[in-house]
């Protein structure tokens, strides 16, 4: 094979310097695999085109697992429209809003429930902030508690979930990578020794009661708690809780689809864990009949309960299926870029330009902070996944760096940075539900994303030492006691005053 | 292999009744897909449905010139999202109104248009449906009429080009089978030879113009046209008289289209000539670049950011999911008959106790039966070819003749079916329910099919090629007859 040299890093690069620039990522992916072709093609435009097509674009999809990545893809996301239009996750979630009391409660109510709805991540914040915005003005917590809490549970908590979404996509793109470096591998299995070591996600998720049992806030939001109590005493501010809409939906909606859902994925992997042992294929058939089983069970409720005849449920489906096809696009990108950069040997040049510098084992933090940086840069942490994945899991491979910590940094990077960064989609549509203005949730969030940052940081240090799926415990009772020590020093309790008035 | 006998057609038979029962094409292709399966697992539903899964969707929809067809449907449906957002559509539909004044004229211009387009069936449906659908609501002609229109000029054209990517498939077919008999002959030739006997596909092209210029219809589709006017009158005809989108808004797009398809299907047409990959290949590329013509028009002339006509070509690309949907599913269906052995069923129920001049036609009407049944006139060109060429050797039946008719009856039989990809496209792009556009063309598809047996019957006693120019003349005369008499 041709060596490349220097012109093999030009695709990945240019993809990552377009993403930061123009914020699209269709538009960068699709650059970067031109310049590829055009490389690959001695710089024939005519021939780089055919090229990109008819040896990457076309050969992709038409690898079975790709397309089967597609199928799955399109299935879950007709089926979550589906489950949405029912109003039942809307039902669901609102039986957590009985049990509140105080505002500690309320927060944790809160939290429990963008728990519970684990299976849609746009949806999530959509669900719960609606809900509970009226029982946050109710007892006087600002909307930027809100919607910190909502964006918290929305990303990290679909990200360890193997078979929603997230998931999958995550899976095919380790499984591109590993097919361009030619490892085998089978992705769930990745998945899941990746799994614990989504250190970020872990440490996101379970900073929210650990802040909230301090009952105090700092930096930003303790402001902005002041802010909105002052706001309120003085009466510049009058929020008065917005009447619940009554809605008689079924919670039998949504209990009824998940339960199909779950049943039959169970079904399906027992029988093939026991028969033959689980594979990729078979992870995706399960997962494909599972959602479409609920599918046809969240079709009958909505005949039953609410009258829509089963064609209507069927556009629905349509819809939803609709609304993937931008990230199909993203995915058959990425595909496309990795394949290029496959035969241009990117990661093997990479590698040897980084070469001894740096401690493989350390690997995974440059990692991190890389993906933090470019998912802060542009927003979105499935563009950054897919990019970086391509990048990294070849040098990764080169360096012998351990892998599976390498595809948790890739994930984690991306996650933390979608997480604090003011142009991301989650971001934007947390401070929507929550009804807050957007700059001021992306100002109180950032210092409590920041420091599960930092835990972060420190964890990928501590796994370079000695590497634990149980180092996930450590870091989480490090977390714990800075969070306190933080409070302490900075934190204010601005709830109170309120608890004894309730009181 | 296990044969399943009578059993073999009851997947496809079941999905056609339910086609005509449901109305709903996914519900009766999912099951009659299905209940092949269970036919296949000896009724276990549990293996019935991981193998639909497993065996047959993601199988077919994994295989190239599948893929394929879905990703340039989808990226039709952007890009003429694009045109119909950018108003190029309607600046095409008013420029056209103004040169055909009658609905004639206009459904001869979308003829014109439907064979212009020679070198895609999914082309042809997804482009000249869209574009024509504003002109044919103007001049108040039934969608119906429009979806049979553009079901007629899509694979009977395809199928009369050699150089695209049926004859490349059909030229396969012939050389596997030749060599099959041990016959030595280039493939090339001997579909030309065959072209002028291709009767069904010149007879389908030919009665659009003819129907059209007795200014009537017959049967369902006078029923439609009827039923359609009343509804139109019903509503009061308020165009809005928008600001006219000028016409650039079209031209570009299509003149870089045309360009880029030209040049690449003429590169590869040099080199190393075209295959169905190019085809596919370069349509791609044409309707990405003529997408991006029209989002450099729409931000030059109308201030549309490009995010936003990406969002638009996204949202259109998406409105085609259900398309890609029911492509999948007809496929899988397609691929359950071929394990479960429909075609071979019904080709061992061709007896060999024929006359030879005969031949032909038993072999026409066994196609078109089983591309009916199965919805595919691919598989059915690829059973006969193997199954009745062998026997028509036996026989000393005439070969050319006898792929021609295979090739007659496949088109034919996939023109009438319910459940073919063809048929649904067509729906799809003229915007109609898909079972009236199958009841409406049904009559008319029929009426060529038998003006195609007359002919082969005829050819069976004087066998020439100048033979279509009679069975046009016959098909002129009664097509006139009938509107005649029934015509309204």
């Amino acid at each position: 094979m041709e060596n490349y040299g220097f012109l093999s890093i030009l695709p990945p690069t240019l993809s990552i310097a377009l993403a930061v620039y123009t914020r699209n990522i269709v538009f960068s992916l699709a650059s970067g695999a031109l310049s590829g072709a055009l490389i690959i093609a001695n710089f024939n435009p005519f021939m780089a085109f055919a090229e990109i097509l008819e040896d990457h674009v076309f050969v992709q999809l038409a690898i079975p697992s790709n397309n089967q990545v597609m199928i799955v893809m399109f299935t879950i996301g007709g089926f979550i429209h589906m489950l949405d239009k029912s109003g039942g996750s809307r039902a669901f979630a609102g039986v957590m809003v009985k049990f509140i009391g105080s505002p500690v409660k309320a927060q944790i109510a809160a939290w429990v429930t963008g728990l519970s709805v684990f299976f849609t991540d746009s949806g999530n914040a959509l669900i719960v902030g609606p809900l509970f915005k009226p029982v946050f003005a109710e007892l006087k917590i600002c909307r930027e508690k809100l919607a910190y809490i909502i964006d918290t549970t929305a990303a990290p908590l679909c990200i360890l979930i193997p078979f929603v979404g997230w998931g999958v996509y995550i899976m095919s793109l380790i499984e591109n990578s590993y097919a361009a470096v030619g490892i085998d591998g089978d992705p769930i299995r990745v998945l899941l020794s990746v799994w614990p070591f989504q250190f970020y996600a872990f440490l996101a998720l379970i900073s929210i009661p650990m802040i909230l049992s301090t009952g105090r806030d700092f930096g930003p939001m303790a402001n902005a708690q002041k802010d909105y109590n002052r706001a309120v005493d003085t009466g510049k501010l009058i929020d008065v809780p917005e009447k619940k809409q009554t809605e008689n939906h079924k919670i039998s909606t949504v209990i009824l689809p998940l339960s199909v859902m779950l049943a039959t994925m169970v079904i399906y992997m027992g029988y093939f864990a026991y028969m033959e042992g689980i594979k990729s294929v078979h992870v995706r058939a399960g997962i494909c009949l599972s959602y479409l089983f609920a599918s046809i069970a969240c079709g009958y409720l909505m005949k039953k309960h609410q009258n829509k005849p089963y064609d209507e449920s069927l556009g629905l489906f349509f819809e939803g299926m609709q609304k993937l096809v931008f990230m199909c696009v993203i995915l058959v990108l990425a595909w496309t870029l990795s394949s290029l950069c496959g035969e241009l040997q990117t990661g093997a040049y990479l590698a040897t330009l980084i070469g001894d510098k740096i401690e493989p084992s350390f690997f995974p933090l440059i990692v991190f902070l890389l993906g933090a940086i470019m998912s802060f840069a542009t927003g979105s942490s499935y563009g950054t996944f897919a990019i970086l994945m391509i990048i990294v899991v070849p040098i990764a491979h080169a360096l012998n760096a351990p892998m599976v910590l390498t595809i948790a940094a890739v994930l984690s990077g991306g996650l933390f940075g979608d997480h604090t960064s003011p142009i991301s989609d989650t971001t934007v549509l947390a401070s929507m539900a929550a009804g807050c203005s957007h700059i001021d949730h992306v100002s109180t969030q950032f210092w409590y994303a920041l420091l599960n940052g930092v835990m972060t940081v420190l964890a990928f240090i501590v796994v370079g030492f000695y590497q634990s799926p149980y180092i996930i415990f450590l870091i989480i009772i490090i977390q714990y006691l800075s969070i306190r020590l933080i409070m302490k020093f900075y934190g204010r309790n601005t709830f109170e005053e309120k608890n004894t008035l309730l009181t | 292999m296990v044969s399943y006998g009578f059993l073999s057609i009851v997947p496809p038979l079941l999905s056609v009744f339910l086609a005509i029962y449901t109305r709903n094409i996914i519900v009766s292709l999912s099951l009659g897909a299905l209940s092949g399966t269970l036919i296949l697992n000896s009724y276990n539903p549990f293996f019935a449905i991981v193998s639909l899964m497993r065996d047959h969707i993601f199988m077919q929809v994994s295989n190239p010139s599948n893929t394929q067809v879905i990703i340039i449907t989808l990226l039709i449906g952007g890009f003429v999202g694009l045109l119909e957002k950018s108003g190029g559509s309607k600046a095409f539909s008013t420029s056209i109104i103004r040169f055909v004044s009658s609905p004639q004229k206009g459904q001869l211009a979308t003829w014109l248009s439907g064979i212009s387009i020679f070198f895609s069936d999914t082309a042809n449906s997804l482009i000249v449906g869209p574009l024509f659908r504003p002109v044919f609501k103007e001049l108040r002609i039934c969608r119906e009429k429009l979806a049979y229109i553009i079901d007629t000029t899509a694979s009977p054209v395809v199928i009369l080009v050699p150089v695209a990517s049926w004859g490349v498939y059909i030229m396969s077919l012939i050389d596997n089978s030749y060599t099959g008999m041990g016959i030595e002959a280039d493939p090339y030739a001997v579909l030309l030879d065959v072209w002028p006997y291709q009767i069904y596909a010149f007879l389908a092209l030919f009665s659009v113009p003819m129907i059209i210029s007795t200014g009537k219809d017959f049967g369902s589709m006078a029923k439609a046209q009827k039923k359609y006017e009343k509804i139109e009158e019903k509503q009061i005809v308020a165009i809005i008289q928008e600001k006219n989108p000028s016409l650039i808004m079209i031209i570009l797009p299509f003149a870089i289209m045309i360009i880029v398809l030209s040049s690449v299907l003429g590169y590869y047409s040099i080199t190393e000539g075209v295959q169905s990959i190019h085809v596919n290949a370069g349509l791609c590329l044409s309707y990405v670049f003529a997408s991006m013509g029209c989002a450099f028009v729409m931000k030059r002339y109308q201030g549309k950011t490009y995010d936003q006509s990406m969002s638009v070509f996204f949202e259109g690309a998406g409105s085609l999911i259900n398309v890609a949907t029911v492509l999948a599913l007809a496929w899988a269906l397609s691929s359950i008959c071929n394990v479960i052995g429909t075609g071979p069923y019904l080709a061992s129920l061709i007896g060999d106790n024929l006359n030879p001049a005969y031949f032909p036609i038993a072999v026409f009407l066994f196609g078109a039966m089983m591309s009916f049944a199965t919805g595919s006139s691919y598989g059915t060109f690829a059973i006969l070819m193997a199954t009745t060429l062998p026997v028509a050797n036996i026989l000393g039946a005439d070969l050319v003749l006898t792929i021609a008719a295979i090739l007659s009856g496949g088109l034919f039989g996939d023109h009438t079916s319910p459940i073919s990809d063809t048929t649904v496209l067509a729906s799809m792009g003229a915007n109609c329910p898909h079972i009236d556009h199958v009841s409406t063309q049904f009559p008319y598809a029929i009426l060529t099919g038998i003006m195609t047996i007359l002919a082969f019957i005829l050819i069976a006693i004087y066998q020439t090629p100048y033979m279509i120019l009679i069975i046009l003349l016959v098909q002129y005369i009664s097509i006139r007859l009938i509107m005649l008499r029934w015509g309204s």
